[in-house]
């Protein structure tokens, strides 16, 4: 059977995806002003861009570096051993955070630990399902996250405000700053492209500038909108994304926090079921075993964090998803492409001497 | 049941004739004709019921009556019969006894002639056929009015009548060990890619079933995707569908005594196409084809959004309907989740009934269904009003894509479960759930929500509109162009 592969449309639509959750589950602790954090993402996008420069060149020389550095079976057991525990520990946040967002704005639906679990098994359904099923139905779920920005943005019958872009003041910085590192934080699709990378087709690196740009400008389109319309209003429900949807009022539909909350979850199923599909990997045998077990374990960990067992502060989930976008993100391509350029000039030099 | 036998023919006629009535357990309806052509003894065997009479004699009684050769011996007579006689326009030389008894269950007249190893077996079938009438499922205002019936044969020259091209192939496969149905691969050549026939062949050569008597039996084992939800596979009973589908590139398979034929491999989209749509012009077709698409969204999801709405999410309805609904629930006695559930119930019995009843009939359901039980129900305050609307609305959308029914039940029935319990995000989780599982399906390398995932541009034309005519010549539809980017294959 031949592998799966994805287009770079549908990588592009991945990773978009990936981190449209992780901004869809972002709570702002208070929000001031949204002006700083615009500035915070234009300087985080920039380090981005610098952090994504490794794996840009491992896209391009993808093939070649995947042939040389795969020969070695230690090295790919151990890259798929940290791949799985990395994103065993995002799922698990990503469910907790859910939850949280679930509970904090529709507590009455269901437990949350009966939301994590839900969660997390259709995720490993669709984990199990394969790659590919994934990707395309992430299309779908993309644009209709697309049009239901655009509709919320319509039929908003708030007034879009230019007096509540107040420049950034001394006071800001710190939250500007926070914004950054959480943004930086945010740089899954760093991981998620070395996770990925067996799927993927020739010209996936034009998927990376298209992820860099696209989604500078949704969220910064997001902020503004946010800015111009609600201000510090956004304190209120504490989900900006969210607070967007209060005002947004049509004849049929009064609010838009349960269509928000309806089109999240269909994104956290799906990005879950990347998450999963890619820690399964780590097993030799691709059964059922192989995706219940890594659901289970990320269920398991967001359970004992929503209950507090396990404390987690936002800080140091932050630290812990920076030293994986780092180690994952931009070390192991790095070391990919030195092992492969030290091994093409070992092999020119011992052809060159066998020549002579 | 003892397998076919595989012995040769007998030079004894009375070894041969011995044969056959055991192989057939002195089978009333085995027929022998004893006769004597110049001296030379021969029989001749049917299958009653399944040869015409009058045809037989015409074809194969009189001419051997006629026949006049001094000092004939049994070469002479089965030359006669076998090269210089015409009987039948269906003649085959009978080797084995496994032969014989296939000819003779479809319909053949075989002749043995003593002293002769081989028979001969004529095509000579008179059992009783439907004749051709409309569709019974597939209707229409301006397309044909030919369906297909349970004889393949009829059904083939329906197809051919509509396709006058040579490259119009028919091939014949079996299955079934006991029943040994005659299945027919239709496709046209240099248009379906080798690679779907080869698939489609080795598929059909794994069944193992005891009977196959119906298209459901075929449908499992062609399509590759254990689990789901949608079929890669579609029937039809139309012969004009089936000769627009294989100039796509597609193959439809014809089974004897099924009056459907399969297409393999069927898009999701392709179930919201009509042949009316071809007849009609483009803005009106493709304004009904969004009817359809809107159709299907409401028979899926309108109860359950809507008791999801109603129950976990009144503040998303509009000030006035919401009113509405609390005035209306104040006066019945059970949640709107168990009334949406017994009204669904009562829906699909009622329906059920009305499928199974003898048509004159038929028609007290209707009344008692929809006047009695539904008015009733509203007047004594058992149902409330705007939840019989929801329904009557959902029921009259789900015959709109008779051919998704299965899908469309199931699928209403698990939205209102999930949007009862854990209202949107229960929706959401399912849909998101479905969503993979109808993406993943590709049983023949073709992924079944093409062309919209992945994206085919060009072919996204004839979904989101109803291309005209003159698009269509310009570009010639091809199942093999909907891999797309992002479809890998098999």
């Amino acid at each position: 059977m031949k592998q799966a592969k994805i287009s770079t449309g549908q990588f592009f639509i991945l990773i978009m995806l990936s981190r449209i959750m992780h901004v869809m589950l972002y709570k702002a602790n208070t929000f001031t002003s949204g002006t700083p954090l615009m500035l915070g993402l234009l300087i985080s996008t920039a380090i981005e861009a610098l952090l994504a420069v490794p794996v840009f060149i491992f896209l391009l020389k993808r093939e070649e570096i995947l042939q040389t550095v795969l020969k070695n079976e230690r090295l790919k057991t151990v890259l798929k051993a940290l791949l799985a525990l990395y994103f065993i520990f995002v799922s698990g946040i990503t469910l907790y955070l859910f939850a949280e967002f679930m509970h904090s704005e529709f507590a009455l639906i269901a437990l949350p630990w009966l939301i994590i679990v839900a969660l997390a098994a259709a995720g490993a359904y669709c984990a199990h399902l394969g790659i590919e099923g994934i990707a395309r139905a992430g299309t779908a779920v993309f644009w209709v996250f697309i049009a239901l920005m655009v509709l919320m943005a319509v039929v908003n019958q708030g007034r879009y405000d230019p007096l509540n872009l107040i420049p950034v003041r001394k006071s800001d910085l710190k939250m500007m700053w926070d914004y950054v590192v959480w943004d930086i934080s945010s740089c899954r699709w760093l991981p998620l492209t070395l996770g990925l990378v067996s799927y993927l087709k020739q010209g996936a690196q034009k998927a990376a500038i298209g992820y860099l740009v696209t989604k500078f400008v949704l969220i910064e389109g997001v902020l503004l909108l946010i800015t111009m319309i609600l201000w510090t209003f956004v304190d209120v429900p504490g989900y900006p994304i969210l607070a967007l949807g209060v005002y947004a009022k049509t004849d049929i539909i009064r609010q838009f926090n349960a269509i928000n909350m309806f089109v999240w979850a269909l994104n956290c199923v799906l990005v879950n079921g990347v998450y999963l599909n890619i820690a399964s990997a780590s097993f030799k045998k691709k059964n059922w075993l192989s995706v219940l077990v890594p659901a289970a374990l990320a269920a398991a960990f967001a359970i004992l964090c929503y209950k507090q067992i396990i404390h987690l502060t936002t800080d140091v989930q932050n630290l812990i998803m920076l030293v994986g976008i780092v180690l994952l993100g931009v070390l192991v391509p790095l070391a990919a492409i030195i092992y492969w350029r030290v091994k093409v000039k070992c092999e020119k030099l011992r052809q060159s001497f066998y020549r002579q | 049941m003892p397998e076919a036998n595989e012995k040769r023919i007998f030079q004894s006629l009375e070894r041969n004739l011995a044969e056959l009535k055991s192989i057939f357990g002195e089978s009333q309806d085995l027929n022998i004709a004893r006769v004597s052509v110049e001296g030379v003894k021969c029989a001749v065997v049917t299958i009653e019921g399944m040869v015409a009479p009058k045809d037989l004699a015409n074809m194969l009684f009189d001419p051997i009556t006629e026949y006049k050769k001094r000092n004939a011996d049994a070469e002479d007579v089965f030359k006669f019969f076998s090269e210089e006689g015409i009987f039948s326009n269906d003649e085959k030389v009978v080797n084995l006894f496994s032969e014989a008894n296939e000819y003779l269950c479809s319909g053949f007249a075989l002749v043995f002639v003593h002293g002769i190893s081989h028979g001969m077996a004529y095509g000579a079938q008179g059992f009783a056929i439907r004749s051709v009438s409309e569709p019974a499922t597939e209707s229409n205002l301006k397309g044909a009015k030919e369906a297909f019936i349970e004889n393949i044969r009829t059904n083939m020259s329906l197809i051919r009548r509509r396709v006058k091209n040579p490259a119009l192939r028919f091939e014949y496969l079996k299955a079934g060990k006991t029943s040994k149905t005659v299945l027919c691969l239709v496709y046209i050549d240099g248009k379906t890619p080798e690679r779907l026939r080869s698939m489609i062949k080795e598929r059909i050569h794994k069944i193992k079933l005891d009977m196959v008597l119906t298209s459901g039996n075929i449908e499992p084992f062609l399509a590759k995707n254990k689990g789901a939800f949608f079929s890669s596979t579609s029937t039809t009973e139309r012969p004009d569908v089936v000769a627009s589908k294989i100039s796509e590139g597609r193959a439809a398979i014809l089974i004897d005594g099924v009056p459907f034929a399969l297409i393999c491999p069927t898009l999701f989209i392709e179930n919201f196409q009509t042949v009316d749509d071809y007849s009609e012009k483009p803005y009106y077709a493709t304004y009904m084809r969004w009817i359809r698409f809107a159709a299907f969204f409401i028979a899926t999801m309108l109860p359950g959004l809507y008791l999801a709405a109603a129950t976990h999410h009144p503040e998303v309805l509009a000030r006035a309907l919401l009113l509405n609904l609390i005035a209306n629930a104040e006066n019945t006695p059970y949640s709107l989740f168990a009334e949406m559930l017994i009204v669904i119930l009562m829906f699909e019995i009622l329906k059920e009934a009305g499928l199974r009843l003898p048509k004159t009939i038929g028609g007290a359901v209707s009344i008692v269904g929809g006047l009695v039980i539904g008015d009733a129900a509203v007047t004594s305050g058992l149902i409330s009003a705007p939840l019989l609307i929801v329904i009557g609305i959902t029921a009259t959308s789900s015959f709109v894509i008779p051919g998704l029914n299965a899908q469309t039940t199931i699928l209403r029935i698990l939205n209102v479960i999930v949007g009862g319990f854990f209202g949107f995000f229960g929706i959401a989780v399912l849909m998101a759930v479905l969503l993979v599982n109808t993406c993943v399906t590709d049983s023949f390398a073709v992924p079944y929500t093409a062309p919209a995932f992945p994206l085919t541009v060009r072919a996204m034309r004839d979904v989101i509109t109803r291309r005209t005519f003159l698009k269509m010549q310009e570009f010639e539809a091809d199942i093999d162009s909907l891999n797309g980017v992002g479809g890998s294959g098999e």
